[in-house]
């Protein structure tokens, strides 16, 4: 019944077929609007992204204002109330809703096909009409402070807080998203409406569409609601990347209790654009990217320290960062410090082995593979294209890319973003049970939640 | 093809119908037991393997919980010809991509390979199948891990712990759904070598086991590799199951739970509600949505929009083979919203479903929004593979996975009504209250718990 087959090693790869990023169109509304399409009909099923090239950065005074205006945009629009809009929108069984980032806001719709016109003409009262009624501004307000204590309740939010406060300053990058007391308790209906009115331009946007899209008759839904919007590109925001401390140092976020250690320890990292972000992802991933990473490995499969280690690169229009993240047990907080700090000290010390270099290589071109399967996932790509203004053949020409590089381009990468010694480490953990033993690595602060320095 | 809508006003309903294209998928068996799934779809070239063992933590013995999920780990760790830590190495050497999640019922394991890989990934599967390898020093290490990540995902997160103390509640201690699949950091603790071995042999075997290949292979060549690597693993002894027994389950039990970790008062009221091969779990189904999907949901209306005494309100079904838990919970949005009040208004927005029933246009809206769901997670060839061997396996109809949405289509807004008034209204809940505490302030009874 069965070929004979041997299991005693792995088998041969079959005939290899190449995956190709998908193709997608750029089309421009009258008004100057970019679109980017991609078309796929497998199912009926539509997401639509429209990107402000706003964000978090443009808060200015008042932090969260960005977040604050995007919550309010499903809160009454057009002639329609909160409860209307939700109760529409419910009905189609679509899904709306609308965030900021930091470099930009998304309002984010996935529907039926069948039901995109009427949820289109929802989505262009949501974006362009906002009535920010008074008594939403006050509601709003009440959930995002209450947001905000309940984020406040997970160690590895305090954690990614406190590290780019560390690492940003008083950047808008150091600034966190959703706010705080003071600037929740500030921003009210004029601001949200000045916000919207000064970044929420023609000039400002574009739309990513994906899946069972129709062109000819989506670009024309597209002129029908949205070919009236004007206004031009607002001035850009820039500010200088933060210089790296020259000395490591330990921040730990007091959280009285804690059973476990959320860390981070991280440097200032480098802008989506630069010609060293290829790179720089791939010794990362390298690093601790994946499963398999060397961080991981360490961290979890060697030490049992962790559920999961990882090190991420967060790389946007400006430079951000570069950092290791874990939650280990209370008691392995120094040791798994160390070991960290000891796989920096490797990773900038000598050029990664060619076995390991192939693998994370392979992986890295594979995984790309196995991430735009759905046109949503091709979507998030594109998405990036359009916002970082990367080639429109980027992601074509990213596997060579990768294949190019060589174990000194890592090196080179590593020793100018990862030295142990420009690094800053945050926990947030319980001060008194970790302070004494982490003051043997380096000097260490405690602050409290909101990044003042407290004793303990 | 195209639904058409008018305008506003919402009043009116517009039933929605949506052919779901279910892709050709065709099943044997092989001699030993092992059923085998295929589902070709040549768009992108990749394959996703889905292996699912018909074991979970109910078959999990008092003094061992958490062994099922523990036992999910060391599955990563090494088998006869694959040496440990090789399986993720091979893995992700080729780009592929894999992980796996245990529940009380099921152990659902997956891998997603350049199509080109179909035979590796064949190759692990089959080898973590056809025989015993796992290491000591593996269960020492992933003891390790598997508490870390109780601390991270229960222990440490605010609420993280409201299912467990539910269970506790809900079902005699003699119930394997008593306890949650992480189980406790001391049975985790506990276990053996020996346990380890005795729980491979009577569970990972081909005949307690489904295997689903979606994406893009051919299947006369599958076949032949499934036949190959699969068909010499020896079938193994039947799995004894657990049966139903609604005489441990128990209601009207409250537990207060002192933390110190978070941010406002909350309070989970659970009821019990038939398994999943009950008819009346799809009308349950489609009232936890009325009840708190989307914000023109009751509870969001209600308790967060216009009473403004919650910052979360949700309802969702836990359900398993042996029977289900309805939650309905809510978390204040200030400091000085107490637990009792919360409940109160829960409890007032089950009643009023129980007695006052549905609309039409709420009832449509759920099954529009059910179909919108089972659509879009169709476009992923890794989510069919899973859905394929989830509703084979325990529902013995894989056809559900492509065609689940019509369950829900017919029913009415009796049913739900019917439903609402059997098991929300016909019995107390167990409940789960959560007060905001100073430090070191630790979980004790409430007064009149049972």
């Amino acid at each position: 019944m069965s070929q004979t087959i041997d299991r005693t090693r792995p088998p041969k790869p079959g005939k290899q077929s190449q995956m190709l990023f998908p193709t997608f169109a750029l089309h421009t509304m009258k008004n100057g609007i970019p679109v980017y399409v991609v078309e796929n009909h497998a199912q009926p099923y539509i997401s639509l992204q429209i990107v402000i090239r706003s964000g978090a950065s443009s808060d200015g005074e008042l932090p969260g204002l960005a977040e604050f205006t995007s919550n309010l945009l499903l809160s009454g629009a057009g002639k329609m109330s909160a409860q209307e809009l939700a109760e529409e929108i419910d009905y189609l069984g679509a899904s709306l809703d609308a965030s900021a980032g930091r470099d930009e806001t998304t309002i984010g719709l996935g529907v039926l096909s069948g039901f995109l016109p009427r949820a289109l003409s929802i989505m262009a009262d949501v974006v362009l009409r906002p009535t920010f009624p008074a008594d939403e501004v006050q509601r709003e307000r009440k959930q995002s402070i209450a947001a905000l204590k309940q984020h406040r309740s997970d160690p590895a939010y305090l954690a990614s807080v406190q590290f780019r406060r560390e690492i940003h300053g008083d950047a808008p990058y150091g600034r966190e998203i959703d706010g705080n007391e003071d600037s929740l308790r500030k921003i009210n209906r004029a601001e949200c409406s000045r916000y919207h009115q000064t970044y929420f331009t023609a000039g400002n946007a574009f739309f990513v569409a994906a899946g069972d899209v129709q062109v000819p008759e989506f670009l024309e839904m597209l002129e029908e609601h949205f070919g009236q919007w004007g206004g031009d590109r607002p001035e850009r925001m820039s500010f200088a990347p933060v210089p790296g401390t020259g000395l490591p140092r330990i921040v730990i976020v007091d959280r009285p209790d804690s059973v476990q250690s959320a860390l981070r320890v991280g440097a200032p990292g480098l802008a989506r654009r630069d010609p060293d972000y290829i790179a720089m992802i791939t010794i990362n991933t390298l690093f601790g990217g994946y499963f398999n990473s060397r961080i991981n490995n360490n961290l979890r499969e060697r030490n049992g320290y962790t559920y999961g280690a990882r090190s991420l690169v967060d790389s946007l229009l400006m430079p951000g960062t570069i950092s290791v993240a874990a939650s280990v047990g209370t008691g392995v907080t120094e040791a798994a410090l160390r070991e960290i700090f000891n796989e920096l000290e490797s990773i900038t010390a000598e050029p990664v082995s060619e076995t390991e270099l192939e693998m994370v290589k392979s992986y890295i071109i594979g995984s790309q593979a196995l991430q735009i399967e759905t046109p949503g996932q091709v979507a998030s790509f594109v998405r990036a294209i359009a916002l970082f203004g990367l080639p429109h053949d980027y992601y074509q020409r990213f596997p060579a890319e990768v294949r190019e590089l060589t174990r000194e381009q890592l090196l080179d990468v590593a020793r100018r973003y990862m030295r142990p010694d420009r690094m800053v480490g945050v926990i947030a953990g319980d001060a008194r049970t970790i302070r004494e033993k982490l003051e043997d690595i380096c000097p260490v602060k405690v602050v409290n939640e909101r990044g003042e320095e407290i004793t303990v | 093809m195209t639904p058409t809508l008018p305008d506003f006003p919402p009043s009116r309903t517009y039933p929605l119908r949506i052919d779901i294209a279910a892709p050709p998928f065709t099943g044997f068996t092989l001699a030993n037991g092992l059923r085998v799934i295929f589902c070709p779809d040549h768009s992108t070239p990749m394959v996703t393997i889905n292996v699912l063992y018909h074991v979970g933590s109910k078959n999990e013995e008092r003094g061992r919980t958490g062994f099922a999920h523990l036992f999910e780990h060391l599955m990563f760790d090494g088998s006869q010809h694959v040496e440990r830590g090789g399986y993720d190495r091979f893995c992700t050497s080729v780009g592929g991509d894999n992980n796996a999640f245990t529940s009380s019922d099921i152990t659902d394991y997956y891998i997603s390979l350049p199509a080109d890989r179909l035979a590796l990934g064949l190759w692990l599967e089959s080898d973590r199948m056809a025989g015993f390898a796992i290491q000591e020093v593996s269960l020492v290490t992933q003891k390790n891990v598997v508490i870390e990540e109780k601390r991270q995902s229960t222990d440490d997160v605010p609420y993280g712990d409201a299912t467990i103390a539910m269970r506790e509640l809900a079902y005699d201690p003699s119930h394997p759904y008593s306890w949650e699949p992480i189980g406790s950091i001391e049975d985790i603790n506990a276990a053996q070598m020996d346990d380890v071995r005795a729980f491979y042999q009577r569970f990972y075997i081909p005949s307690n086991a489904m295997l689903v290949i979606a994406g893009d292979f051919d299947a006369v060549q599958a076949r032949k590799l499934v036949e190959g690597y699969f068909g010499p693993i020896p079938a193994g002894d039947p799995v004894v199951r657990p049966m139903v027994n609604p005489e441990l389950e128990r209601h009207g039990a409250r537990v207060r739970i002192d933390s110190p970790i978070i941010p406002f008062n909350a309070v989970f009221l659970g009821y019990h509600a038939p398994g999943i091969h009950h008819h009346d779990i799809y009308p349950l189904e489609l009232l936890t949505a009325i009840m708190a999907e989307g914000e023109s949901s009751r509870l969001y209306q209600t308790l967060e929009y216009t009473q403004e005494i919650a910052s979360e309100a949700e309802c969702f079904i836990d359900d398993g083979e042996l029977g289900s838990i309805f939650y309905v919970y809510a978390v204040a949005q200030q400091a000085n919203v107490m637990p009792r009040e919360l409940e109160e208004a829960l409890r007032l927005e089950i009643r009023r479903v129980a007695e006052e029933g549905v609309s039409e246009r709420e009832l449509e809206k759920v099954k529009n929004k059910k179909v919108t769901r089972v659509v879009h997670s169709l476009q992923s060839i890794s989510n069919r593979a899973e859905r394929l061997a989830y509703f084979s396996m325990l529902l013995n109809d894989p056809l559900l996975a492509f065609r689940e949405a019509d369950l829900y289509a017919g029913v009415s807004v009796e049913d739900i009504r019917r439903v609402a008034r059997r098991y929300l209204l016909g019995a107390e809940p167990n409940v789960v209250e959560y007060y905001q505490a100073s430090r070191k302030k630790r979980r004790a009874n409430a007064a009149g718990a049972s």
